[in-house]
């Protein structure tokens, strides 16, 4: 894991306070919005859908204008584009016409790395080596199964040396195994790295394993009800939680504060 | 992962899905001699029927000919008559397609590009496009004379809205979340529409020049019927005068032959161009 690109600069946190975003048919989707994560902290917010995860998410990443309240990236204000935020969504995003290895490699010759740096290259395939994808480099997106065209998208993001790294239910739609071999892969990904994560899901295991933090979204407008840290020994296994008592209480408490939000 | 085993990308397997691509079924060769085994029985049992209803009397000769008059036809005439005919109808085709598609797809670009320009010329983009081409014919004759222009004037009227519409709709529809992802990563606009936007037409483009091809070989042969001095559709409209039903139909098998050559060139070209990237994984699988 030596090979893991470095990042471009320090971690930085993220600041959102009292943001409240209006959609243009005048629905309210997030109220007076406000918290914090750290330097490489790994924070996840979960809430029930259409609580405005998305919303703040593209507000942090400058893909959508912010109405009121503040928010700092870094020392800075958002904006699409900047090279020191990754964003990863719930669909892989891969451009059919690219090989996989060309996707791997599209973020970083947008923000300006050359194809023919051997160092860029290596970087890649080890990080495919690591999402499991060893052997298909030269494969074409509709060749591969759905989870592995997100592994792809997820080597993608971590090609990038970006020290934010913003993810909106990466593995949303993928069935439970694929789901927990991504998760071990984005921990040891994120181990190796000093990143900042903000992570959106409604899925509490997936939350509970990932996070150093939870945050809990209220229902439509979304705000952020309550925070718990997760106080559970690194590196995490999944299978390693399931004999744990604690992860056992930290869903039962992040369920109980969820169900009052859901009416099912 | 389970699926993982199938997309051994080693070069054999590569060769093998190839393979796979062409006939889509196990067992290759022999159903693909089946295939042309089959299509070879179609057109026999056409001709049996053919030949057995005019022999029997049912209708006569000087409606439908014979299959024999036919074959008789094309035999003493294809050196002579049909070769040069037919090569001045495929030439005029050709052009009209080339302008079709040059002009078809830079205004397809431009049009997306000013889309107050497209507002402003759409009605008549509507209209040049609704009217029956046949009309336009007399008016292009008149214009450029009986030879090679008009001929391949009436082709491009239809070849390059084809054109034009297929490369608009291409890039109109781009997957949405490539554009949050070129957003995201901070394309500039000359980035995501060399990366994303025109790759992702190219398809729909191809689909759109591969109809602008037939339909500008409907437009020359159309052309040529109502005047010119040569080509198939001159020599269809001097055999038909004659009551010459074996010419006729010689020529309209020349022109099925011609247009049946054309969708499979171009099929041929889109599979080696496109096909990798954008053939469904079932097909390639097997």
């Amino acid at each position: 894991m030596t090979n893991v690109p470095p990042l471009s600069s320090p971690t930085r946190e993220i600041v959102v306070e009292h943001v409240t975003h209006r959609f243009p048919g005048g629905l309210l989707a997030i109220e007076d919005m406000s918290f914090r994560v750290r330097a490489g902290e790994f924070v996840v917010i979960v809430g029930p859908s259409g609580c405005g995860k998305t919303t703040i998410l593209n507000i942090i990443a400058g893909l959508i204008a912010k109405q009121s309240g503040a928010v700092a990236v870094g020392d800075g204000a958002p904006r699409a584009g900047r090279s020191d935020v990754a964003y990863m969504f719930a669909q892989d995003a891969l451009l059919p016409w690219r090989r996989v290895m060309d996707n791997v490699l599209f973020a970083v010759e947008i923000q300006g790395a050359s194809r023919q740096d051997r160092r860029v290259l290596g970087q890649a395939k080890e990080l495919l080596a690591m999402v499991g994808l060893q052997g298909f480099e030269q494969a074409y997106p509709r060749q591969l199964s759905h989870g592995m065209r997100q592994r792809v998208a997820l080597a993608r993001t971590f090609l990038m040396p970006s020290p934010l790294l913003l993810m909106d239910e990466p593995f949303g739609a993928l069935d439970a195994h694929t789901k927990l071999m991504l998760e071990q892969g984005l921990l040891r990904l994120w181990e190796s790295s000093q990143r900042t994560v903000l992570f959106i899901t409604h899925d509490l295991a997936e939350a509970i394993l990932l996070a150093d933090r939870i945050l809990v979204c209220t229902a439509r407008p979304g705000r952020i009800k309550c925070e718990i840290e997760i106080d559970l020994p690194r590196p995490r296994s999944i299978s390693a939680l399931q004999n744990d008592a604690r992860y056992h209480e930290y869903y039962r408490r992040i369920w109980a504060e969820l169900g009052t939000e859901m009416e099912v | 992962m389970d699926d993982d085993r199938k997309h051994n990308d080693g070069p054999l397997e590569r060769k093998r899905s190839r393979l796979e691509q062409q006939g889509g079924q196990p067992g290759q060769s022999r159903s693909l001699l089946g295939l042309y085994a089959g299509r070879l029985a179609i057109l026999a049992a056409f001709c049996v029927v053919w030949w057995g209803v005019v022999r029997i009397g049912w209708v006569g000769s000087l409606f439908v000919s014979t299959p024999l008059a036919v074959a008789d036809f094309l035999m003493g005439n294809f050196t002579k008559l049909i070769v040069p005919n037919a090569i001045d109808t495929l030439f005029a085709t050709l052009i009209a397609f080339a302008l079709s598609g040059v002009c078809g797809v830079l205004a397809g670009l431009l049009l997306v590009e000013l889309p107050g320009m497209k507002r402003m010329v759409d009605p008549f983009l509507t209209a040049l496009n609704s009217m029956p081409r046949i009309a336009l014919a007399p008016i292009f004759i008149l214009w450029f004379g009986i030879e090679l222009a008009s001929k391949v004037a009436l082709a491009f009227s239809l070849g390059f809205f084809i054109v034009l519409m297929s490369t608009f709709a291409g890039i109109r529809n781009v997957d949405p979340v490539l554009l949050r992802l070129s957003r995201s990563l901070g394309c500039s606009p000359w980035q995501q529409f060399t990366r994303i936007t025109l790759p992702w037409a190219v398809p729909s483009v191809f689909s759109g020049l591969k109809l602008a091809l037939i339909y500008s070989f409907l437009g020359v042969v159309t052309s040529e019927m109502l005047a010119s001095k040569l080509g198939l559709g001159q020599l269809i409209m001097y055999y038909s005068g004659l009551l010459r039903m074996d010419a006729v139909l010689a020529i309209l098998l020349v022109m099925a032959a011609c247009a049946v050559a054309f969708t499979m060139i171009a099929d041929r070209i889109e599979s080696a161009l496109l096909g990798s990237w954008t053939e469904s994984p079932q097909s390639a699988r097997g």
